[in-house]
C-alpha cells in the first residue's frame, strides 16, 4: 500500500482524473472530498462490500429453477 | 412475459455478469433474472410489495451507464433472498436494480437516502 502524509486542504491525485482531498480533520474523523469523472462510482467500503455479500447471498443457481418457480407460485398466490 | 436486459458493469459480487433474461412469475410480484452465459439466477420483486411508497436517492453518476435521464422510464425492482420459510425472505431495498426500458440497459446503484436496509423482511407487516 502506498502511504502519503496530508494536510488539510491538500490533495492527492490518482491517474489522469480522480482528485480526492482532505477537507477537515476532526477527532478520528476525516472529511474527503472526492473529484472524479461521472462514470467513476464512488462508494464508502464497508457498503459496497455488504451489497456484494447480499448479492451472493440471493444468487440462486439455474439448475433450481423448476424448484424455484413452484415456490415464487406458491408465494404469490398467497399474497 | 420475458425480455433481455444488458447489465453493462454487472452488479456488486458478479461484476461480469452482462445479459440476462428477465421473466416475471404468472401475475405475481416475482420475478426470475437469469444470465444468459453463466449459471447465476435472481429473483426479483416489485418493492411496493413490502413497502409502499419506496423512493430511493441515486446520484447521476450511478444511473449514467444505463443512459437513464427520465426516472418515467425506470422500471425499479429489488433483490429477494429466498427461505424455504416465507416470513423470513428479505429483500434489499439499500440497493434497488434500476432498468431502463427504453434500452433495456440495468444496473445495481446503492441508496444514498440512507432510509433502507440491505436487509428488509418481505412479509414484515403480515
Amino acid at each position: 500500500m502506498l502511504v502519503l502524509s496530508r494536510k488539510i486542504g491538500e490533495s492527492i491525485r490518482i491517474g489522469d482524473d480522480v482528485i480526492v482531498t482532505v477537507l477537515d480533520v476532526k477527532g478520528e474523523q476525516i472529511r474527503l472530498g472526492i473529484e472524479a469523472p461521472k462514470l467513476v462510482k464512488v462508494h464508502r467500503q464497508e457498503v459496497y462490500v455488504e451489497i456484494q455479500e447480499s448479492n451472493r447471498q440471493a444468487a440462486v443457481p439455474k439448475v433450481d429453477r423448476s424448484k424455484l418457480n413452484s415456490l415464487l407460485k406458491g408465494f404469490s398466490s398467497s399474497k | 412475459m420475458r425480455t433481455t436486459i444488458l447489465f453493462p458493469e454487472g452488479i456488486p459480487g458478479f461484476e461480469q455478469m452482462r445479459e440476462c433474461r428477465l421473466e416475471r412469475v404468472e401475475e405475481g410480484p416475482f420475478y426470475v433474472l437469469e444470465e444468459e452465459a453463466g449459471d447465476l439466477s435472481l429473483v426479483l420483486v416489485d418493492p411496493e410489495t413490502c413497502l409502499h411508497g419506496y423512493r430511493f436517492q441515486a446520484s447521476p453518476s450511478d444511473l449514467s451507464a444505463i443512459e437513464l435521464t427520465d426516472e418515467e422510464l425506470a422500471q425499479v425492482l429489488v433483490i429477494a433472498t429466498l427461505t424455504e420459510k416465507p416470513g423470513d425472505i428479505h429483500v434489499n431495498l439499500k440497493a434497488p436494480i434500476i432498468i431502463n426500458k427504453q434500452n433495456a440497459k440495468a444496473c445495481q446503484v446503492i441508496d444514498t437516502s440512507g432510509n433502507y436496509e440491505v436487509r428488509m423482511p418481505l412479509f414484515a407487516g403480515e
